[in-house]
Order: structure tokens, then C-alpha cells, then sequence
């Protein structure tokens, strides 16, 4: 069982607006395969279809052409052993941050008692203890991105999907919650797919970078970067030349008549 | 000053009052015309203090907040409903779309030949002039919902129909309120008229029996009597907004 992928995607094409003049080739011939445990990120030109190969692997978008396959099961729709993590955060405005970790919780019908000690555990983590009654809109960005990602790994997934969590952090919170989520990764174990335009981040935290082409998107290259990381500032070359490589390769997709 | 402000927002009323009296005064009309303010105020009184007033307001409030709460009821679920099925929305939109221009009032005659001239007719045509305005807010409060919201929940566990329920309502409620708070004078305002029309008490009725008496300070009276009405209505649903929607950041002046 072990030897299966956490994630395997074979010949993925997708359209939005199948069928109609406004369809939109997005994502066409993917294939990628994600170890159990394994830290890979996406990265690419903006409208390549990062967010959509997220979602379609989330379950929420329906696709036609290809197989995407979760711990060998074919994704036919959302569930738990997937967890989420939204660029825009997507909490219920209308529940407090304790009631938004409660919530999957509550679905997985926990007992009370023990839903709110595991909630109360993850806002403690999250460094959110204080603010269980404040609304999200009374939250900061770093707040509220810190009790999104409560919010997810309160149910327990062995996946999480994380598109462009830390995008719309200041440096010095986004380098907090970078090396959180290394924490969490390396504690846990669990696979992660992490969406991100910043390449430094993408290198300092995963083992693998998928470099995606501009629309529709195919899979350019695969960069190894399992090497021992110390930061984002590191001086280790490996980094700096993963790095360099990786720019390069992504700004050649901006080029004119390229790919 | 806070404790002041609604005081003044009064003032203009009351300038308009004085106005009318003034100029009520002034003799360019008959008294007959344009009784004084404070001749229609005295009639208030009396009428209050005969109870006569009280029992108006609330066959008119009953029929009126009865109506819309039929209407409410059925239009945030049919809403709701079409925002989550295809099947709902295959049925209602074309229903919707006819009903919502068509004027409901024309439905009058046929309601009290249906439901006879007591409260049932009145609730009806109430109810039916409401229902299609908050119809079309739920539903478009629902299809408008940011769709990272359903699949956050659907992600977390939840089923089509608890996402329906807990997610999908309250993203909309903001909208739904809106609805609400059209429809509510609409649901007065058709309520009157139906008094009006087909008598049977209420403050459409006590004009409709000044005007058959040529009671003229009685007719100002009514009007006085149903802006007051409608008012209080519709500040008690602005009051239900702020309290429902405290989470919104609509409801909330800046906080630390
Ligand atoms: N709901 C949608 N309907 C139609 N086209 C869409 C939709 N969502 C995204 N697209 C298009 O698909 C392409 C990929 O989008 P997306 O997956 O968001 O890219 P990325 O996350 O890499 O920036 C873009 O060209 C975008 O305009
Ligand atoms: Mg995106």
C-alpha cells in the first residue's frame, strides 16, 4: 500500500465552458505523480491553471479527459482525506474562528467535548488563543490565513491542498507561518501540493517544483530540491541554483512565441 | 450628542407638520381641504383613547406581517431551492420571471371570490405581492455565493443539503434582508389596499369609512396613522438586520 502514489494524475486535459464558444483549453496532457508524504509545489505564469489542477484533484471541478487518482481511488468529488487551503481563505464570515475549526468537527460528528479540546489546541498552535470569539472580518491577513489553515487540519487530512496560502502575507509573517508549515509537514507526514507564484518559497519548502507551461498548462519540468534546507536566505548553492534554474525557466514562458 | 441624534433626525417632520399647520391656518383652504394638524391630531387621540386605533393597527399589522411572513417562508425556500437544483430552477424561473412584473393587486377580485372579504384575502394578496421580490434576492444572494465557500465545506464533510443550510443561507442573508425589507412596505402598502377595496376593518377601513362619511379630518388622520405604522415596521426590520447580520462587516463600526 505504501508503494501507491498519495496523488497520480495520467493524461489530464480540461476545458472550462466544454461545448461552448467560450471554452478555455487549461490544462492539457498532465501527468504527475505524488509520494506519500511528499512536498511538491506548482509553479508558473499566472492563468496557467495551477488553481484549477488543484481543484480538480480537490474534487471540485468536475473533469472528463484523463484520470486523476487519490489513494487509489478515482477522484470523483470533494472529501476529508483532502484538506484544503484557499487563497482567499474562504472562512464563513458568519461563524466565529472557534466556530469555523468546529465545523468540520461537527460533520465528522466528534463528540462535542473533544471537538472543542482538538479546536482549542489548533487556535493555541495558530497563536489565535483570544480571538476564538472574533469574527473573520476582525481578523488581520496573517490571522485569518493561520485559522484557515486551523480549519483544515482539524479534520485530519492526509492531503493538503494549499494554493497560494501565503500570497497576501507581509515577509516577515509569511516566513513565520513557512516555517509552521514545515513543522507541521514534517511532523505529521502528510503529502502536500503547495500553489505559489514565489519561487525562493517553493524551493525552501518542497522536495519536488513542478514547472508548469503559460496556458494550457502542461508540465515543463520537474526540479528536484530534496536537499537539506537551513532558510530562504540560506547560502547553500544548491539553493541558489535551483532557484536560478527554476526563474529562468518560468520567465522563458513570458517570451513571444514561445511554447 | 448620540443621545441627541434621533431627536434630530425628527426635525424635519415635525417642520413639515408645522408647515401644514401653518398653512392650514392661513385660510387658503377650506377647513374641509386641509384640516388642521392639530384638529387630526386630536382625532388620533380619540381614537386612540376610544380603542378604536389600536384595533385598527393591529388587524392591519396582523394581515400585513402575516402576508409577508407567508411570503418570507416560501420565498427564501423556493429561492434557496433554486439555487441548488436544476430541477427547482427549471420550474420557477419561468414562473418567476412572469410573476415578478405582473401586478398582484389584479389578483384582488379573485382572491375575495376564492377566500371571501375576511383576513384570508387580504393575507393572500399580501402574501403574493411579497412573494416573488424575495424569490429573486434569495436567489440571487445564493447563486452569488463565493463558490470557495461550498467546496471549504463540502471539503470539511459537509452534505449538498447541509451546505444548502449552512453554508448557502447565511452567505445570502444579506441579501435576503434586502429582500425583506422591500418587501415589507409592499406587504403594508397591498394590505391597505385591500381594505380599501373590500372593507373589513382595519386602518384601510377607517379611511374607507371616513371617506363614505365625508370625514375629511378623519382621512388625514388614517394617513398620519398608517405612516406611523409603516415606519415602525420598517425600522423594527432595519433593527433585525443589524442584530441578524452583527458578523457582517456592514453591522460593525471599525473595531481594534
Ligand atoms: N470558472 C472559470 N471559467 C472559465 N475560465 C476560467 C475559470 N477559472 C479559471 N479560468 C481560466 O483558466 C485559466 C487557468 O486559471 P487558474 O487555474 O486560476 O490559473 P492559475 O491559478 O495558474 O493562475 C485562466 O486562463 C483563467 O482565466
Ligand atoms: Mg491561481
Amino acid at each position: 500500500m505504501s508503494g501507491t502514489p498519495a496523488i497520480r494524475v495520467a493524461g489530464l486535459r480540461f476545458e472550462y465552458g466544454e461545448g461552448t464558444r467560450q471554452r478555455v483549453l487549461t490544462l492539457d496532457g498532465i501527468e504527475l505523480s505524488v509520494r506519500r508524504g511528499e512536498f511538491i509545489s506548482l509553479v508558473g505564469p499566472s492563468g496557467c491553471g495551477k488553481s484549477t489542477l488543484l481543484y480538480i484533484i480537490g474534487g471540485f471541478v468536475p473533469y472528463r479527459v484523463g484520470e486523476v487518482v487519490v489513494n487509489g481511488a478515482r477522484v470523483t468529488g470533494p472529501g476529508k482525506d483532502r484538506g484544503v487551503v484557499f487563497q482567499q481563505f474562504a472562512l464563513f464570515p458568519w461563524k466565529t474562528v472557534l466556530q469555523n475549526v468546529l465545523y468540520g468537527l461537527e460533520k465528522q460528528r466528534v463528540p462535542r467535548a473533544e471537538a472543542l479540546d482538538r479546536a482549542r489546541g489548533l487556535l493555541r498552535t495558530a497563536r489565535l488563543d483570544g480571538f476564538e470569539n472574533h469574527y473573520p472580518s476582525q481578523l488581520s491577513g496573517g490571522m485569518r490565513q493561520r485559522a484557515a489553515i486551523a480549519r483544515t487540519l482539524a479534520v485530519e487530512p492526509d492531503i493538503l491542498l494549499m494554493d497560494e496560502p501565503f500570497g497576501a502575507l507581509d515577509a516577515q509573517t509569511r516566513s513565520v507561518m513557512q516555517e509552521q508549515l514545515r513543522e507541521i509537514w514534517r511532523s505529521t507526514g502528510k503529502t502536500v501540493v503547495f500553489v505559489t507564484h514565489d519561487v525562493r518559497e517553493a524551493v525552501y519548502l518542497s522536495e519536488r517544483v513542478v514547472l508548469m507551461t503559460k496556458r494550457p498548462g502542461r508540465i515543463k519540468e520537474v526540479v528536484d530540491t530534496a536537499f537539506p534546507k537551513t532558510g530562504e536566505m540560506t547560502a547553500d548553492p544548491r539553493f541558489h541554483e535551483a532557484v536560478a534554474h527554476i526563474w529562468k525557466s518560468v520567465r522563458a514562458e513570458f517570451e513571444p512565441g514561445h511554447g | 450628542m448620540s443621545r441627541l441624534r434621533p431627536l434630530l433626525s425628527l426635525l424635519p417632520v415635525l417642520a413639515v407638520f408645522a408647515f401644514w399647520e401653518g398653512f392650514a391656518r392661513a385660510g387658503i383652504l377650506s377647513d374641509f381641504l386641509l384640516p388642521r394638524f392639530s384638529v387630526v391630531l386630536q382625532r388620533i387621540w380619540e381614537d386612540f383613547r376610544d380603542g378604536l386605533l389600536l384595533e385598527a393597527i393591529g388587524q392591519t399589522f396582523y394581515r400585513a406581517v402575516a402576508g409577508f411572513g407567508l411570503a418570507a417562508l416560501l420565498g427564501v425556500s423556493v429561492g434557496v431551492a433554486m439555487a441548488g437544483s436544476r430541477a427547482a430552477r427549471w420550474f420557477f424561473e419561468p414562473v418567476v420571471s412572469v410573476g415578478f412584473p405582473t401586478p398582484k393587486i389584479a389578483f384582488l377580485p379573485i382572491f375575495m371570490l376564492w377566500l371571501g372579504l375576511g383576513d384570508a384575502s387580504k393575507v393572500a394578496i399580501a402574501a403574493l405581492a411579497c412573494f416573488f421580490i424575495i424569490t429573486t434576492n434569495t436567489y440571487l444572494g445564493a447563486v452569488g455565493v463565493d463558490r470557495h465557500f461550498l467546496w471549504a465545506a463540502r471539503s470539511l464533510g459537509a452534505s449538498r443539503t447541509a451546505v444548502l443550510r449552512e453554508v448557502i443561507l447565511p452567505a445570502a442573508t444579506p441579501q435576503v434582508l434586502t429582500g425583506f425589507q422591500i418587501a415589507l412596505p409592499i406587504a403594508l402598502i397591498t394590505t391597505l389596499v385591500g381594505e380599501m377595496i373590500m372593507g373589513g376593518g382595519g386602518l384601510g377601513g377607517l379611511l374607507l369609512d371616513s371617506q363614505r362619511f365625508a370625514d375629511s379630518v378623519g382621512l388625514f388622520a388614517g394617513i398620519v396613522e398608517i405612516a406611523v405604522l409603516g415606519t415602525v415596521l420598517i425600522r423594527g426590520l432595519a433593527l433585525l438586520r443589524r442584530l441578524l447580520l452583527h458578523w457582517h462587516a456592514e453591522a460593525r463600526p471599525v473595531t481594534s
